[in-house]
């Protein structure tokens, strides 16, 4: 088992470093530097040369590298062009909040995945298979952000039983239980709306899974003997789990990704909005250092998926998660 | 293969009688109808437009021929999967009437009417306008347009990569095949949203290089595929048999393995299509993917977002074509797979 999440760990660190490399040589692919758009044509070339200078932007290719790599790799990801603060600061501000978001929309999604998928897998080909795989490939189909403008037009424009977006109400200074609340206010509508959305790819999968595990011996076995149908469940999912498991692990970039469109729509102030405005911006460190934040994330997500998998399925550790 | 499935009228065919060959028949004779009431529109098209609007007639005429020639076990079994029958009928009349554009629109997607807009479905405007007073229908013509070219370039791109990506892999020796297949986790574990957004941030694209950002994050699942695939078939009686009679490894690949991956490319491929289409209009929906003159469906359904609650149809209609060509693509894919008869364990 240790050696086995040695070689994870070996191959995480490497897949970092292939991130790095490529986000930097995507940077210098960019036309243009980044000093370009914020040179005004009135500014004295040599100026604009010490500018340059100063930034180290005139130095070969190389050396810029490795100096960047370096300075990534400690968590230094350089200066916003557009917010001119250190990046690193604006992403300690966004990161938890990302989290916070994702992390809710995760039990959401497995919720609703595993529930849907059991549901299906145990009425195989029968109507109630039929109904909730329509439903689900339905909702996998119905672009996310659509959704998510319903639920404010319904919820928040019509009803005003939500906050339409942001994360917290503005101007209001509150503390304790009531700042909570406020706060859960605001993350119940993107929360369902990411959940619900990569819910939809989750179901499939479960019910793939379930469909295999209910597909053993050890089933027909537990009928046999006559256990009540939720332990013979409970048996079959026992099993599944540790597939489970691994492919929420798998979610973890669409995940991401959700949250990229789903806290555009909601004003969430995480890292998903924060990679959009940066573009339109121009603020290639800020994009760089999100998506450099973001490979991190899904590779954490995957390792922390393959510890879960050993902790729940004693099977796994004598040759690796399935 | 006989020789009476041939024949250049669209009905007096067996193989139009029934299933995939009725549809397209259907679909052709359409087709044809609307060009020949439009004519007098046709004749005023410029070159390309007419191009497009032709070169859609000739393949979907080609496609129902050649299905009409071969119907073996895969196409019956497909046929008599109703569900994903009528996924492929929606799917082949969204592309017909995307392919012949202004024959059936009538207005220009991009005419500005101030007079008219916000106003709701009507005989002028079968689908409303948006707050400029465009046409909400021909808009969603177009941007099926964009959508779908979009899509079938990308889809190509990954399985041109895919495939060659997972043949190599397949027949390479252990120790490369490995480093390859840890090549593909690596880059499967990516946040491609992110990736692509981040290339798109560097080099605003065209419907092109747009294709080319989507197909280089998104042609791994399908190189795994093939591999697998290869793999597979490497151990077989045949494969051996080839191999000891002295064939060379690019025939061998070429004539002995990859016609058994065909069936599971495609199916990939299209369920990667629908993925395609979901992340197009999640670019265009961003301000990120085609540029703002061609409508495009997640930049409609952005459009109309703040007057979802009056002007539905801007937003909905829109929102509505996606859904209803992913689940098409899914479905057809699922189709496709159940008629391949590919083992319940890959059933997920």
């Amino acid at each position: 088992m240790g050696s086995f999440l040695a070689r994870r760990a070996l191959q995480a660190v490497l897949l970092v470093a292939i991130t790095l490399t490529l986000s930097f040589l995507l940077l210098d692919l960019a036309p243009g530097d980044p000093l370009s758009r914020y040179v005004d044509p009135g500014i004295d070339p040599a100026d604009v040369e010490h500018l340059r200078h100063s930034l180290g932007l005139d130095r070969p290719l190389h050396e810029r590298f490795a100096s960047w790599a370096g300075a990534f790799v400690t968590g230094d990801f350089g200066m916003s062009l557009a917010a001119h603060r250190p990046v690193r600061d604006i992403l300690a501000e966004t990161i938890p909040r990302t989290l916070v978001l994702t992390s809710i929309a995760l039990a959401v999604q497995l919720g609703l995945g595993v529930v849907a998928g059991t549901f299906a897998a145990r009425h195989r080909k029968r109507a109630g298979d039929r109904a909730v795989s329509f439903a689900v490939v339905v909702l996998y189909a119905v672009p996310p952000f659509y959704l998510a403008y319903l639920l404010i037009t319904v919820c928040a424009v019509q009803h005003s039983w939500l906050p339409t977006a942001g994360i917290a109400t503005p101007g209001l200074e509150l503390a304790g239980w009531p700042w909570l609340a406020d706060r859960a206010r605001h993350l119940i509508m993107p929360a369902i709306v990411l959940g619900v959305a990569s819910a939809a790819g989750f179901a499939r999968f479960a019910r793939g899974s379930m469909m295999d595990a209910l597909a053993e011996d050890y089933v027909r076995t537990a009928r046999a003997k006559g256990l009540p149908e939720a332990r013979v469940i409970w048996h079959a999912f026992r099993n599944a789990l540790g597939v489970l498991i691994t492919l929420a692990g798998l979610s973890a970039p669409l995940l991401l990704a959700g949250a990229v469109v789903v806290e555009t729509v909601f004003a969430w102030p995480g890292m998903g909005s924060l990679m959009v405005e940066s573009i339109y911006a121009r603020d290639y460190p800020v994009v760089l250092a999100v998506n450099f934040v973001g490979a991190c994330l899904v590779i954490l997500g995957n390792f922390l998926a393959d510890i879960a998998v050993l902790r729940a399925d004693p099977r796994a550790s004598l040759e690796g998660p399935a | 293969m006989r020789a009476e499935g041939v024949t250049w009228l669209p009905f007096a065919s067996p193989g139009t009688r029934q299933g995939v060959g009725a549809v397209l028949a259907a679909v052709v004779s359409a087709y044809s109808a609307v060009v020949i009431v439009r004519l007098p529109t046709l004749t005023g098209l410029p070159p390309h437009e007419l191009g497009v609007v032709l070169s859609g007639w000739a393949c979907a005429y080609a496609v129902m021929v050649w299905t009409a020639r071969r119907r073996g076990r895969v196409r019956r079994r497909f046929d008599g999967d109703a569900v994903a029958l009528t996924a492929f009928a929606l799917l082949v009349a969204m592309i017909g009437v995307a392919q012949l554009g202004p024959l059936v629109t009538g207005a220009d997607p991009s005419e500005v009417a101030p007079a008219v807009r916000y106003s709701a479905p009507s005989a002028d405007h079968p689908l409303g306008t948006d707050r400029f007073g465009r046409d909400v229908w021909a808009r969603l013509v177009y941007g099926a347009r964009a959508s779908f070219a979009v899509c079938a370039l990308s889809v190509a791109l990954a399985m041109v990569i895919g495939t060659v990506f997972g043949a190599l892999s397949g027949i390479a020796p252990r120790r490369v095949d490995d480093i390859m297949m840890r090549v593909v986790d690596g880059l499967l574990s990516f946040p491609r949203l992110l990736l692509i957004l981040t290339a798109v941030a560097l080099v605003p694209p065209g419907a092109g290089t747009l294709a080319v950002f989507i197909a280089a994050t998104g042609w791994m699942g399908l190189a795994r595929i093939v591999r697998g695939e290869v793999r597979r078939m490497r151990l077989r009686e045949f494969v051996e048999a080839a191999v000891a009679t002295g064939v060379a490894t690019p025939r061998l690949l070429a004539r002995h393995l990859m016609p058994n991956a065909v069936g599971a490319v495609v199916v990939a491929a299209t369920l990667n299509a629908g993925t395609v289409i979901l992340i197009e209009s999640t670019l265009s929906f961003l301000g990120l993917g085609l540029a703002p003159p061609t409508p495009s469906w997640g930049g409609m359904v952005f459009e109309g977002r703040d007057a979802l609650g009056s002007a539905w149809w801007v937003s909905a209609f829109p929102a509505l074509a996606i859904t209803a060509a992913v689940v098409a693509l899914n479905m057809v894919g699922d189709g496709i797979r159940d008629a391949l008869e590919v083992r319940s364990s890959t059933e997920v």
